[in-house]
């Protein structure tokens, strides 16, 4: 059950990234399909994840973005119902594209009242 | 005060960035490496017994070879090369480029022209975790059905090399050969299928392959 590890993983990157005295609240992601992970059981494992970390309230969004398939002969680019489709052009080889992202696009924070301003809290993020 | 901090990031940029480093002590060694990926049952030990007992005197080998627990794995391979590294995950389903450092420290890499990762046994997690290797074997057997590759594209699009075990067993099992074989082909158009039996001992394109792969990484690090 990878779905743990990339869990903690993904707390690791939080943790680098919450500013002094701040409560995660939200995280949100994107994993490409490449990835196998199950949805549901990434919620599990995130709920076991932040519960351990004292932050049971946070939610996980995830965003899951559909595999691609390219066809070199007409440079053709779709969202395929099956892996194995063909291209509108009769070209028998689409090749598969994408799907292999993992991000962490953004977390929505409770900034305590002693911590500086958003703008601030960006700062220490190294966020732009 | 509710604000949300822009991040966009990769999640496992740690990783990577541990396999990188892999990957620079690996190439400074002059060894190649090879992830080797696989279920449960698909004879990943048994190809690397084979594997190092048909490569004895002809390369210096070493694996690392990760399972959820006991040593046996290890102990099987110990008898071809005393060079094994046994790593028990417990609950983890994969190895990440943080364990294989760790046991790399164990071995004398400058010693060796080819190490073996043997990843532990499953087709999904092991895929998405960079460990520093030069290359990753995809292993798929006869007995598992011939829809495996279809039903794991990420393995298969990413592998550099694939091989189908337990030919042997083709009379005795349902296996659609030519199905397989159009599967792989629609995920991944470069990478080599070979196709071996251990059982028969025949192994000779998957040797082969990963010779020359050695001998090819040696030469562009001399050249």
């Amino acid at each position: 059950m990878h779905e743990m590890s990339i869990a903690m993983e993904l707390l690791g990157l939080i943790e680098s990234r919450l500013p002094p005295d701040a409560t995660l609240e939200a995280a949100q992601v994107r994993i490409g399909p490449m990835h196998g992970v199950v949805a549901e059981a990434m919620q599990w494992a995130w709920q076991a994840a932040v519960a351990e970390k004292g932050w049971p309230q946070a939610r996980l969004l995830i965003d899951t973005p559909p595999w691609q398939l390219h066809c070199p002969a007409c440079g053709r680019q779709w969202t395929p119902q099956a892996m194995d489709e063909r291209c509108d052009c009769g070209h028998l080889e689409a090749r598969v594209v994408g799907g292999d992202e993992f991000l962490l696009l953004s977390i929505d924070v409770v900034l305590s009242p002693k911590t500086a301003t958003p703008q601030a809290a960006r700062s220490k993020t190294g966020a732009l | 005060m509710n604000v949300t901090v822009p991040v966009v990031e990769n999640v496992l940029k740690v990783n990577d960035e541990i396999a990188l480093l892999n990957r620079r002590m690996f190439s400074d060694a002059h060894v190649y490496v090879i992830d080797l990926i696989g279920a449960p049952g698909s004879g990943k030990t048994a190809l690397l017994e084979l594997t190092l007992e048909q490569l004895t005197g002809i390369a210096r080998t070493g694996v690392v070879v990760g399972d959820p627990a006991t040593a046996r794995d290890g102990q099987r391979l110990a008898r071809f090369t005393r060079h094994v590294v046994q790593i028990n995950t417990g609950h983890g389903c994969h190895l990440d480029a943080n364990q294989v450092r760790q046991a790399i420290t164990k071995l004398p890499l400058s010693d060796l022209d080819i190490l073996v990762i043997e990843n532990v046994g499953n087709l999904i997690c092991p895929v998405g975790f960079d460990l520093g290797q030069h290359a990753k074997v995809g292993l798929f057997s006869v007995s598992e059905g011939d829809d495996k590759a279809a039903k794991h594209p990420h393995l298969v699009l990413t592998a550099d090399a694939l091989i189908l075990n337990k030919i042997d067993l083709l009379p005795y099992v349902p296996f659609d050969v030519p199905r397989f074989r159009e599967d792989v082909r629609h995920l991944n158009q470069v990478a080599p299928l070979m196709e071996v039996s251990v059982a028969r001992r025949q192994i000779d394109p998957w040797t082969h392959w990963l010779l020359a792969q050695a001998d090819k990484a040696k030469t562009n690090v001399s050249s």
